[in-house]
C-alpha cells in the first residue's frame, strides 16, 4: 500500500456526560453518554429508529453542538476547535450519500484535498488511488454521480470521506440503501479497507447482523442513546446484558457466535487419512464449516490453506469441536 | 407602400431600433440578476426575510408600466434611463424568486455532506448550493427577459431607445402614410427579438449548466 493510505493512523475519542437537548423538546436526545472509542477500531452504534445514534455521532463533528459535556479526540477537546477545521480532519459518510451531483467524481473526491492546497498532481494521484481502493475503475473519475449506480456511488462516498487521509471516520448507515449482496460486498471490501488504513471509525447502524460483522466493539443503545451494553461482538453474544441485549441479538445467538469465529483461529485436529472428506478453506468461518457438515452429512471436514483441490490440508475440524466452539471453549485466540 | 417596401426603405433605422431594443433589454436583465441573485443569497436561509423579497418584487410587478415611467422621469430625467431602472424593477421578481426557491431546495444531503467535511457556509454557499440551484435560476432569467422585451416598447413615451418607438411614431399619426405599418414593424420585431433572445439564452444555459445536472 502506498503510504499515503495509511499516513494518518487512529486516534481515541472519548465522550464524557454527553448530553443533547434540542430546544423545545421535553426529553434530551442523548443523555449524558460516556464512552471511550479507542484508536484504529471500528465501534459500532447500534440501536432502535430514533434512539440518538445520529445525534450522538454528528456531536463528534458537531454539526450538532452538545447542550453539556466534553468530547476529546486524541485528547484535544473539539469544543476548543474551530468547527469547519475540525471537520477537515473527519471523514464522514453519510446515509443519503450526498455526492455534489454537478462535480465530476474526482472532483467529488478531490474537492477537499484541494482546498487543504494539495497539489494538482497530487489530488489526482490520490483520487486514483482511493477509486483503486473502493474497487471503482479509473475511468470513472471523469464520470457524474448520476452516471454511477448507486452501490458505486456508495463507495464514492467512502473514497471522499478518506481522502485527506483523516485519523476519524464517521459512518451513518454508509451501505443502508443496497441490496443485501451489494451490502455484503461492500461491508468485506470496507473490513479489508480497514485492515489497511486502521482508523478510528465509528460506524452506526440499526442491524445487528451488521454490528457484529464490521464492529471490533458494539454499543447497543437504548433511548436517549443510553448504552444498554458496550463490549466486543464475542462478549455480547456469550453474556447479553439484559433482556434488551438479547432482543437485539435475536433468534440464532449461537450460530451467530460461530459466524464471528474464523477456522484459522481454532484448534484443528490432525487430518485423518481417509479420502473423500468435504474441503473449506482457512478464511471460513465455523459456521460456514457447521454448514458443509449439515450439507454433505459428514461430522468432519478438512481445513486447506487455498481453494482447490491441491491446495494444502492444514488439519480437520470435527462436530465435536464445533459444539465446543458454540460453548465457549474450542477458542484459540 | 406595402409592408415589405416600407421595412426594405426603413430598415437601417429599424435595425437600429432593434439593436437598441435588445441593448436596454440586455442591460436591465443583467443589472436585476446581480440584484436579484444577490437578494436571493441573502434572504433565502429566513423565511420571512425571503418571504419579504418576494412578496416587495412580486408588488413592483403590478405598478402599470405608464405609471412607473412617468414617476421616474422626475429624478431621471427622460430617455435610456428611467426605461433601464423600470426594466430592472419590472425584471426582478422571477429571478428573486426562482433564486430563492433554488437554493432552499438543493438536496440537504448534499448541504450536510458539504459542511460535514469542513465546508464554511459561506463556500457550500457558492460551490455548492449555487450551481445547483443555477438551472432554476437561469429560468427566471428568461420568464424575466421576455416579460421586460415587451414592456421595453413602452419607453419610447419617455424618449427612451428601441423598437417602441417604430409603434409610438405609428400610433401618433394613425391614419396616416405608414403608420399600420411602423406600429406592425415594431410589434413584430418585438416578438421575433424575444424569440432569438430565448433562444441564445437556452444556449448560455446549457452552457453554463453542469452536464451532470443535465437529465
Ligand atoms: N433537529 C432536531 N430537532 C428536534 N429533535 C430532533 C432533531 N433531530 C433529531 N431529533 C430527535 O432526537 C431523537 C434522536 O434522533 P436521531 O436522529 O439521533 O436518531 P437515530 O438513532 O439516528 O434514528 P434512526 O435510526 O432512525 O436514524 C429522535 O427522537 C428525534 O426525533
Ligand atoms: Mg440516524
Amino acid at each position: 500500500m502506498p503510504e499515503s493510505i495509511t499516513g494518518r493512523p487512529g486516534e481515541t475519542i472519548e465522550l464524557t456526560d454527553v448530553t443533547k437537548r434540542y430546544p423545545g423538546q421535553a426529553e434530551p436526545a442523548v443523555e449524558a453518554v460516556s464512552m471511550v472509542i479507542p484508536a484504529g477500531e471500528v465501534v459500532v452504534l447500534v440501536g432502535p429508529s430514533g434512539c440518538g445514534k445520529t445525534t450522538t455521532m454528528k456531536m463528534i463533528n458537531r454539526l450538532i453542538e452538545p447542550t453539556s459535556g466534553t468530547i476529546t479526540i486524541g485528547g484535544t477537546d473539539v469544543l476548543t476547535l474551530d468547527p469547519d477545521q475540525h471537520r477537515r480532519d473527519i471523514g464522514y459518510v453519510i446515509q443519503q450519500i450526498g455526492l455534489f451531483p454537478h462535480k465530476r467524481i474526482e472532483d467529488n473526491i478531490g474537492l477537499l484535498p484541494k482546498r487543504l492546497g494539495w497539489s494538482r498532481s497530487r489530488v489526482r494521484a490520490r483520487v486514483a488511488e482511493l477509486l483503486e481502493l473502493v474497487g471503482l475503475p479509473a475511468d470513472y473519475a471523469r464520470r457524474y454521480p448520476r452516471e454511477l449506480s448507486g452501490g458505486q456511488q456508495q463507495r464514492v462516498g467512502v473514497a471522499r470521506a478518506l481522502a485527506a487521509d483523516p485519523p476519524v471516520m464517521l459512518m451513518d448507515e454508509p451501505f443502508g440503501a443496497t441490496d443485501p449482496i451489494t451490502r455484503d460486498h461492500l461491508q468485506n471490501e470496507f473490513l479489508r479497507l480497514q485492515r489497511e488504513v486502521r482508523k478510528t471509525i465509528v460506524f452506526v447502524t440499526h442491524d445487528f447482523d451488521e454490528a457484529l460483522k464490521m464492529g471490533d466493539r458494539i454499543a447497543v443503545l437504548r433511548p436517549r442513546s443510553v448504552i444498554a451494553q458496550y463490549d466486543t461482538p464475542e462478549a455480547i453474544l456469550a453474556a447479553p446484558a439484559d433482556d434488551y441485549v438479547a432482543s437485539f441479538i435475536g433468534a440464532g445467538g449461537q450460530l451467530k457466535k460461530l459466524a464471528l469465529l474464523r477456522l484459522r483461529d481454532v484448534e484443528l485436529a490432525p487430518a485423518p487419512r481417509v479420502g473423500g472428506l468435504p474441503r473449506i478453506v482457512v478464511d471460513a468461518t465455523v459456521r460456514d464449516a457447521l454448514d458443509l457438515m449439515l450439507g454433505e452429512g459428514s461430522d468432519v471436514v478438512l481445513v486447506t490453506g487455498d481453494f482447490g483441490d491441491d491446495a494444502e490440508v492444514l488439519g480437520s475440524l470435527h462436530l465435536q469441536t464445533v459444539m465446543g466452539a458454540a460453548a465457549g471453549k474450542a477458542g484459540n485466540p | 407602400m406595402t409592408f415589405a417596401e416600407y421595412v426594405r426603405e426603413n430598415w437601417i433605422t429599424i435595425v437600429n431600433d432593434t439593436i437598441l431594443h435588445f441593448d436596454v433589454t440586455l442591460g436591465a436583465v443583467a443589472i436585476a440578476v446581480v440584484i436579484g441573485v444577490g437578494l436571493g443569497m441573502l434572504t433565502y436561509r429566513h423565511s420571512t426575510l425571503a418571504a419579504l423579497a418576494t412578496t416587495t418584487t412580486g408588488a413592483f410587478l403590478t405598478i402599470p408600466s405608464v405609471a412607473l415611467l412617468g414617476v421616474l422621469i422626475a429624478p431621471f430625467g427622460l430617455g435610456v434611463l428611467p426605461v433601464l431602472v423600470a426594466l430592472v424593477v419590472y425584471a426582478l421578481l422571477p429571478i428573486t424568486r426562482n433564486t430563492i426557491v433554488g437554493l432552499q431546495e438543493v438536496d440537504p444531503a448534499v448541504v450536510e455532506a458539504g459542511r460535514g467535511m469542513g465546508l464554511s457556509r459561506t463556500r457550500v454557499l457558492w460551490d455548492l448550493r449555487l450551481p445547483l440551484a443555477w438551472p432554476v435560476i437561469f429560468a427566471g432569467v428568461r420568464v424575466s427577459t421576455q416579460i421586460i422585451i415587451g414592456i421595453a416598447a413602452i419607453g419610447a413615451w419617455v424618449q427612451g431607445p428601441g423598437l417602441g418607438n417604430q409603434i409610438f411614431n405609428g400610433l401618433g399619426r394613425f391614419g396616416g402614410a405608414n403608420s399600420l405599418n411602423q406600429v406592425l414593424t415594431g410589434t413584430l420585431g418585438i416578438v421575433v427579438l424575444a424569440l432569438l433572445f430565448d433562444l441564445a439564452l437556452a444556449g448560455v444555459a446549457r452552457l453554463t449548466t453542469s452536464r451532470g445536472l443535465r437529465a
